[in-house]
């Protein structure tokens, strides 16, 4: 099974250069808001060979490397650019995946295009074609996907590299240790162990490596020596409904943002197709003034119709901080269901007793005029001031 | 964290938590170089981190100055000292 894999490294901070080609080859570091801090996420070859790597501060990374430009993700951009490529690679072949764990990464099964294509080569670089230059992807051609990425790692932009299966061993015995895709401490522990590349990992008895880490040292093995039988599998194709309110002045507040929310589920609610339906799972975007964006993907704990979606979303929102005014929001609804119905209990067959803890409470107000058990919740998590982080309300069900 | 009931929060019942707990504090150029705790002097071994937070300016200013500091004892201690009022607190941060 030949599989074509296209990278795009460093794909988060290729998609904030978007709106600001003339920062494109520059020194770039992408940094997120984290708490009260802006830590690096990811910094391009120029950055990191002055010393500055992801997990420091901006001010640090500024101090190691002045000339450094700064941007933040643009996360609603990067599922627009990823659904894009991918429903442009899916016109060519049906056996598409994207990586679960690296965004801008996609693998491809060749299997069944031998007769449009030349080559295997050739077939890449009509894959390679269908992304965009601005993003300097590559491919890696190669039997397996962990074999393919590795390929695609050491390729050029724009170029392919393929591995051809008697060779596959051969060419991941000198690779990094670090392509194996595994929780950073195994890796780390492999290095201390020292083995440093694929070939080390290749040469030690398969027993051995299982007895050390389990079936994740076997699988690594395994990969190491060029076997990967995983296939590709394409997402499975969902049904999605998805709509856009401009905001008539950027929202400030987290009322005005819950109206445009409720006049959006309004409108979608009422087309013909989600008439009486409830939905699971929605993804809730935000375009920011200033080309910022911000996004938030929701799994409902059960489905909800038009008439409390916007309560459920409120809730979930709480603690929420936006970046800026809000420009406009796109909400995508999946996971569409069926209309739900819950029987409500009979009065005679309610318990007698209320559950111990509400029956506690009630003695307890009775007692002392009010209920003096509290719960914690999160009011400014991101503040910078302590004790507006989290706050007891009380807990009176 | 308490999963939330769902029942409407009430803002007159809201109790902030962490709030700063007023501090005894020995300084010497404006550096914390011993705590009193239990009517105990316990020295500063050493000033670890050391930042400052300046916010809400357009309302009623806060304008602290954090240390995070190592005791002799070798318990670590964050706290801060209130630019505003010049008093010191003691908060987890």
């Amino acid at each position: 099974m030949l599989v074509v894999c296209l990278r795009i490294p460093h794909f988060a901070l290729r998609v904030a250069t978007l709106d600001r080609p003339e920062y494109d080859g520059g020194t770039l570091v992408l940094g997120e808001q984290q708490a009260s801090r802006t830590l690096i996420i990811d910094v391009t070859a120029a950055a990191r060979s002055k010393g500055v790597r992801p997990g420091i501060s901006v001010r640090e990374a500024l101090a190691l490397c002045p000339e450094a430009i700064v941007l933040l993700p643009n996360p609603a951009a990067e599922t627009r650019t990823a659904s894009d490529i991918l429903a442009r690679l899916q016109t060519m072949s049906p056996l598409v995946e994207p990586d679960a764990a690296e965004s801008g990464c996609w693998y491809v099964d060749l299997t069944g295009l031998e007769r449009h294509y030349d080559s295997p080569t050739h077939a890449a670089r009509r894959f390679l074609q269908t992304i965009p230059g601005v993003f300097r992807p590559r491919a890696g051609v190669a039997p397996g996907k962990f074999a393919a990425r590795v390929a695609a790692g050491m390729s050029e932009p724009g170029a392919v590299k393929s591995i051809s299966p008697a060779s596959v061993r051969n060419f991941l015995s000198t690779a990094a240790i670090t392509w194996l895709p595994l929780p950073a401490d195994t890796l780390h522990q492999f290095q201390r162990l020292g083995l440093e590349t694929l070939g080390d990992l290749a040469s030690l008895p398969a027993a051995k490596v299982a007895a050390r880490f389990g079936p994740t040292g076997r699988t690594a093995w395994d990969l190491a020596r060029g076997i990967d039988p995983r296939p590709v599998v394409s997402p499975p194709h969902t049904e999605t409904f998805s709509e856009t309110l401009e905001m008539p002045t950027p929202a400030v507040s987290r009322e005005m943002l819950l109206t445009g929310l409720r006049q959006l589920i309004t409108r979608m609610f009422s087309q013909p197709e989600l008439r009486g339906k409830q939905v699971r799972e929605l993804l809730l975007s935000a375009i920011i003034e200033r080309g910022k964006s911000w996004e938030r993907h929701l799994v409902l704990k059960e489905p909800y119709g038009a008439a409390h979606l916007v309560e459920a979303i409120a809730l979930r929102l709480q603690a929420v901080e936006f970046p800026g005014p809000i420009e406009s929001i796109t909400l995508e609804l999946r996971g569409i269901v069926r209309e739900i119905s819950w029987q409500e209990t009979l009065p005679q067959f309610r318990p007698r007793h209320d559950p111990p803890l509400t029956a506690a409470i009630q003695q307890l107000k009775h007692r002392y005029g009010n209920s003096p058990l509290y719960r914690i919740v999160e009011v400014e998590p991101w503040s910078r001031i302590p004790e507006r982080r989290h706050a007891l309300i009380t807990y009176d069900p | 964290m308490v999963t939330h009931p769902r029942t409407p929060s009430r803002p007159d019942h809201l109790r902030s938590l962490n709030e700063p707990r007023p501090l005894q504090i020995q300084v010497d150029h404006g550096l914390p170089v011993a705590l009193v705790i239990n009517r105990q002097r316990q020295p500063v071994a050493s000033i670890q981190d050391t930042w400052i937070i300046e916010d809400e300016w357009w309302r009623q200013p806060i304008s602290r100055q954090y240390f995070a500091i190592l005791l002799t004892n070798g318990q670590t201690h964050t706290i801060f000292h209130d630019r505003t009022t010049g008093q010191w607190f003691s908060q987890a941060y």
